[in-house]
């Protein structure tokens, strides 16, 4: 399955991602959030590569603090990254190839990259907990934007 | 010269990547969130002209310890107007010579219209990919 078609055809994304967030648990090193999984195991519910390393980068920005680029960026906030990780615990699960990149912004968001072969570059930003802005550029074709989840779902949900 | 004549179309300029956004293995190297601009770029998204200042001197007045996390792109001014965007000079105090913005991705404006700006960074990413002239110590 591609990105694309994943996203374009998952209406019930909302509640699924919602779902997959509050089922994790935090695990800590040191009095700090240093993990999420889906149950206290610290490894046992990572999904296999390249999922896993996914989520565990994500999970290294529970490490990020405000200014983290000596220029003024915004670190993410434990909401955001709970958000983060449910999402790709979903899209591992959905068998979506995982991102090529996933990145802090500097405004405090989280991004996924996918660049694929035929130049097809797509975005998802997460924005604030639960929301995400998706880009999807294809060869030859405007970009299309959509945001998620869908308006039916919601955090209180 | 001075750094406040208008900026040539034939000049470079410098854009400072924190290394969070490379990864040397994927086609497009430098992910396009380096260009993103934040809530710090009000005028604009920062650059440094290339007439001004050499490339590792644009992470000077960066705290020492993060300084040495950014790799430096060369970007040329006429490839960034077919983009539909503009240097402005905008010398400052705490930065390096040369410093300047580009006005269309200030934070405001970025905000307004997303869905504009948003493959102009790609386009960016692109670019900065092809021309790296400062890689972390």
């Amino acid at each position: 399955m591609t990105f694309a078609s994943f996203l374009s055809s998952a209406p019930e994304l909302g509640p699924e991602w919602l779902r997959e967030s509050l089922a994790l648990t935090n695990g800590k090193q040191n009095g700090q959030v240093s993990s999420l999984r889906r149950n206290e195991t610290e490894n046992s519910s990572l999904p296999s590569e390249p999922w896993g390393a996914t989520i565990q980068r994500i999970e290294s920005f529970f490490q990020l603090g405000d200014d983290w680029d000596g220029l003024g960026a915004k670190a993410p906030e434990h909401e955001l990254l709970k958000s983060a990780v449910g999402l790709a615990y979903l899209f591992s699960e959905r068998g979506v190839p995982a991102p090529v990149a996933v990145v802090p912004g500097l405004d405090g968001s989280v991004n996924f990259e996918w660049q694929e072969p035929d130049g097809t570059i797509a975005e998802v930003e997460i924005d604030r907990p639960f929301h995400a802005e998706v880009m999807l550029i294809e060869p030859g074709k405007s970009p299309s934007f959509w945001r998620l989840p869908t308006e039916a779902a919601s955090v209180d949900s | 010269m001075d750094e406040l004549d208008p900026v040539d179309d034939a000049e470079f300029v410098y854009r400072r990547i924190h290394r969070t956004f490379f990864d040397k293995n994927a086609p497009i190297p430098v992910q396009f969130p380096a260009f993103r601009p934040n809530v710090n770029d009000s005028t604009g998204l920062s650059v440094f002209r290339a007439l001004f200042v050499q490339p590792a001197q644009t992470v000077a007045n960066i705290d020492p310890a993060k300084a040495n996390e950014y790799l430096v792109a060369r970007l040329l001014v006429q490839d960034l107007l077919r983009l539909g965007l503009t240097v402005a000079p905008e010398p400052a105090g705490d930065e390096a010579p040369g410093h300047a913005v580009i006005p269309q991705l200030s934070w405001d404006a970025y905000r307004a219209d997303k869905q504009k700006w948003k493959p102009i960074l790609v386009e960016l990413a692109k670019l900065a990919s092809k021309d790296l002239v400062h890689l972390p110590a």
